[in-house]
């Protein structure tokens, strides 16, 4: 609409930038260390490519910042549409690893739309619900979860469980900060909790449904299965337990989760650097959520502050329930550590997110004439 | 509205941060030390500190057989053949499982994997000894190996009523280390060492290895060593050593190696510790030393062995003898300084000094003394020998002859007459007395007793003909009938009439000998070796060539009762005559041949070399 006039590129929030390159710095760190594997006495270099996606992201980042938010939530639906399109060619096309479709194969990359796909449903929902005043009544809920359920729909066939889910405190969240009766969103979570054994025995395949029974503390697993099963967060505990307070020092761990690189990351660093590593992880985290939080709260307008409430939901849910899960507080589901986690999809959406943050404060706001 | 309902949003978030934070903490410092010990047993490693068997050197210090350090190369199926992928391009195991096929390798970029297989460690066949098997050849030696464990689990897993599902087993045995090649070159170890993940799934182990440096020489008395038998395995179990070892633990089968097997054993040490995921060791837990096998000396000596050897060999060929055997031992103490075998066929396997044969003639010694010691005979009183004697013949020609004539000139029927004049009762105890009929405890496991037939004997063996009648005691009298007798008994018969009537016992070990109990009247022993004497001189041996090393000896020859054109060939002595330094006998299987003459040349050959020193 107007351009990059009006940018004040002081703005840029070079305290989250600095922050990002941390985490960079801590990721290719302790992805080093994860890729050595004693049992098969291999080492692959996972940092290697991770440090050309941070490249990249760290790119698509700036290059985000030139073009404003508000042209970027104009096209909201159609970004969202492209989203579901994708969704669908993963269902049509997709790669299966581990007895799940949820990538396409590029060629040069596998994608992982529903990565994608978060930051989407976020833009769209900020897109809908900015200046609606129909979010005070029951009804005006309707629409947001439609919008927000399609996409979920899709995910959980994958099956992707745990990216999925992910999407409903998002919703809520932005929901609730965009003026919603807390009465209201209560209901409809006692009808979605109400739902929840359609959910249970409807589409959750048995090794679901005993992750979840053993994680309410309603079945023992056997020692069989604990090999199995409770296998990831036995070795996951013994892992961050055992770094103690200083750790066992860098590349000096041997406790391997299986998938460390990945969804277990928090447990490498948290074994060569102790209780001091995860003090450093959650300062990072504390800060940038703040940083993101001052973004939201000094936006001025409605989209702009519902865009960047529903990114720090996003990120926040993924780190909570990441870092929950491997010490038991939270289900073991494939969910990222945002920005320390392997993967280029992860990385690239994570840094997505704050590059649209960024871009709220960078870029001037909407101005209606009812706001004036 | 927004700001407040932001803020209100992030009460919950901080809390489940809070909560978050306690529990990490109390995880990684109040419950630090119990995940610490947690995860040290996942990481603990058990590594082996191979340990070194016991030497066995000869008298002068020369090794017989020894462990010898080796590298050899290994194998983990489940690693190279079974589950690992590689890069079609590169070659390099990139460790995907297979549905991560349409990963890139992280190498070269390639786009294409396929599972591991020979051709991948195609780079090593250059380094594998010329002329062996091919890599591939190997490859299936060692599964073979594999498969036949698999069989033997599932088996004993079915005989014990457990679940035998061949795949678990097979998925077990697969990660288990196996031999590809022995003593690998050390170009060969160092193409591995230098690119292991091209060759992952092999590796470069440390071995002892038994080798009998000193040949063929020594070959069957130091014998061999080998894995344990189930029931030996055990034995070892139940008395604690951990099966891990036992499992590779290697000990004597036959030989020195087995007799002196509770000397030589070594036990393998073991490090208990912790190592990182690179494979680096943090922390020693826990350390067993290896303890090596004690070094022995034993009393042989190998240029002596070495002669014999030669000079059996020579003597058999030239007299189509199926084998010979001889023994020569210091008639002070009983140390064995020369036990050689050797042998055609199945005989080149068999100790024949430690097992049985027909004494023949030599055994008149036995008699001779056991008539002066019991007073039965008078050595002076003379007999007339003229024509054969209830079946009894002679070689010498007729004449009148007193025990040193008999002696020299081998008379059977002066002999047949005093085991007569004895009787068995007298006879038969004199043998064992003198350590027939029975194993001299040389600590070799072969080592028979041989045979003294008395009443008592021949009641068992024959209960249809139950009397042992003297026909059969006047064959005995001079070496016949069912007289067994191994060339080490032979020889320290030789020592008691060499060292004035003490009888030795004969041993391997140097410094363990002993001077041994009397058995024999010093005078007794002097009339024998008196007669021996005239036996180079001027008896039976007198063609030898024994007479300038001073040889007292016995000449013997034992026909076989199949077959009468073969014969057992015996000379046992000892030389010098007068102060004995060493007693022998020698014997050679099935020869054309009096005994003395294919005898003779192995002894005078011995002597050579024995007082050339």
């Amino acid at each position: 609409m107007n351009g990059n006039r009006g940018i004040h590129w002081r703005r840029l929030d070079r305290k989250i930038l600095v922050l990002l390159l941390l985490f960079t710095a801590l990721s290719l760190l302790f992805l080093h260390s994860a890729g050595y594997d004693s049992s098969t006495g291999s080492f692959r270099p996972f940092w290697k490519k991770q440090l050309g996606w941070a490249v990249v992201s760290f790119l698509m980042l700036l290059l985000l910042q030139r073009v404003s938010y508000r042209s970027v939530l104009d096209h909201a639906y159609v970004i969202y549409g492209a989203g579901l399109l994708l969704l669908v060619a993963v269902r049509l096309f997709g790669t299966t690893l581990n007895n799940a479709k949820r990538w396409l194969d590029l060629g040069f990359m596998l994608l992982q739309p529903s990565e994608f796909m978060k930051v989407f449903v976020v833009l769209t929902l900020a897109r809908y619900i900015r200046w609606r005043e129909d979010t005070r009544q029951l009804r005006g809920l309707l629409r947001p979860f439609l919008l927000t359920l399609a996409p979920m729909a899709l995910i959980v066939a994958q099956p992707d469980l745990g990216t999925a889910l992910l999407f409903i405190p998002v919703l809520f969240v932005m929901l609730f900060v965009a003026g919603a009766r807390a009465h209201h969103l209560g209901l409809v979570a006692l009808m979605g909790i109400l739902c929840l054994p359609l959910l249970y025995f409807g589409f959750m395949k048995d090794y679901q449904k005993k992750r979840v029974l053993v994680f309410l503390g309603q079945e023992q697993m056997s020692d069989r299965e604990k090999r199995n099963e409770g296998y990831h967060l036995d070795r996951s505990k013994i892992a961050v337990g055992s770094g103690g307070l200083a750790g066992r020092g860098l590349g000096a761990g041997d406790q391997r989760v299986p998938e460390n690189e990945t969804d277990f990351i928090f447990t490498v660093i948290a074994e060569e650097w102790g209780f001091m590593g995860t003090v450093v992880v959650f300062v990072l985290y504390m800060a940038l959520f703040l940083f993101l939080a001052a973004i939201a709260v000094e936006a001025k307008d409605s989209a702009g502050k519902l865009l960047v409430a529903g990114i720090l939901a996003l990120l926040f849910v993924q780190t909570a329930v990441n870092i929950g899960m491997t010490v038991g507080l939270a289900p073991i589901t494939g969910l990222t550590l945002p920005f320390l986690s392997y993967g280029g999809s992860s990385l690239l959406s994570c840094f997505l997110c704050v590059g649209l943050a960024l871009n709220v404060r960078l870029h001037p706001p909407y101005v209606f004439k009812r706001d004036l | 509205m927004f700001n407040r309902r932001l803020l209100l949003a992030a009460v919950p978030a901080i809390a489940y941060f809070g909560v978050l934070l306690l529990r990490l903490f109390s995880m990684q410092v109040a419950e630090a030390e119990h995940w610490r010990e947690e995860a040290a047993k996942l990481s603990k490693r058990t590594l082996r500190i191979p340990a070194r068997r016991g030497a066995i050197l000869d008298r002068s210090g020369e090794v017989l057989a020894e462990d010898r350090f080796e590298l050899d190369v290994t194998v983990r199926f489940d690693l190279c053949v079974e589950e690992a992928w590689r890069c079609a391009a590169c070659r390099r195991s990139n460790f995907a499982s297979p549905g991560r096929r349409s990963r890139r390798c992280p190498d070269c970029g390639g786009r294409e994997f396929r599972p591991a297989s020979p051709a991948d460690f195609a780079g090593l066949v250059p380094f594998l000894p010329a002329g062996g098997p091919s890599f591939e050849g190997l490859r299936e030696a060692a599964f073979a190996e594999h498969r036949r464990e698999v069989e033997e689990e599932v088996a004993r897993r079915q005989k014990l009523y457990m679940r035998a599902e061949r795949e678990d087993v097979e998925k077990v045995l697969l990660r288990r280390e196996r031999v590809l090649l022995r003593s690998a070159s050390p170009e060969l170890v160092k193409e591995l060492s230098l690119s292991p993940e091209r060759y992952h799934g092999l590796f470069v182990r440390p071995a002892f290895r038994r080798v009998v440096s000193a040949g063929e020489a020594v070959s069957v008395i130091v014998g061999q060593v080998g894995p344990l038998s189930e029931a030996e395995q055990r034995e070892l179990g139940s008395r604690g050593i951990p099966w891990s070892e036992i499992w590779r633990m290697e000990v004597g089968r036959s030989g020195l190696e087995r007799g002196l097997e509770d000397r030589l054993r070594c036990r393998e040490g073991r490090k208990e510790v912790e190592r990182d995921a690179r494979g680096r060791v943090i922390e020693v837990l826990e350390e067993d030393p290896p303890r090596d096998g004690e070094t022995i000396r034993s009393s042989l000596s190998l240029p002596l062995q070495r002669t014999v050897t030669e000079a059996l060999r020579a003597a058999c060929a030239a007299h189509d003898a199926e084998g010979g055997a001889f023994v020569a031992l210091d008639p002070a103490n009983g140390e064995v300084l020369a036990l050689a075998s050797v042998g055609e066929g199945i005989h080149a396997r068999l100790n024949l000094a430690v097992l049985p044969a027909v004494p023949g003639s030599t055994f008149k010694i036995l008699t001779a003394l056991a008539g002066l010691e019991a007073g039965t005979i008078d050595p002076l009183e003379t007999f007339t020998c003229a024509g054969p004697w209830h079946g009894i013949g002679c070689s010498h020609s007729p004449g009148t002859v007193d025990l040193r004539d008999a002696i020299s000139r081998s008379c059977n029927k002066y002999f047949a007459r005093a085991a007569e004049a004895m009787g068995i009762g007298v006879f038969a105890p004199f043998a064992a007395k003198l350590g027939f009929g029975r194993p001299s405890g040389l600590l070799l496991p072969e080592e028979s007793g041989g045979l003294v037939p008395d009443p008592e004997w021949k009641r068992r063996r024959y209960p249809k003909d139950p009397v042992l009648h003297v026909g059969e005691l006047r064959q005995m009298g001079f070496g016949g009938g069912a007289l067994l007798v191994t060339p080490v008994q032979m020889a320290r018969l030789m020592a008691v009439v060499a060292n004035g009537g003490r009888l030795v016992p004969p041993v391997l070990v140097l410094g363990e000998g002993g001077g041994g109990d009397r058995v024999v009247s010093e005078a007794s022993a002097a009339r024998v070796r008196e007669a021996m004497e005239a036996v180079v001189t001027e008896g039976t041996g007198r063609r030898l060539g024994l007479q300038e090393f001073r040889v007292a000896g016995k000449t013997g020859t034992a026909e076989l009762v199949a077959d009468r054109q073969d014969h057992m060939a015996w000379f046992a002595g000892f030389a010098p005559a007068e102060a004995p330094r060493v007693a022998f006998a020698c014997y050679l299987r099935r020869v054309k041949a009096h005994g003395a003459e294919a005898a003779g040349p192995v002894v005078l050959a011995f002597l050579r070399e024995f007082f050339a020193r």
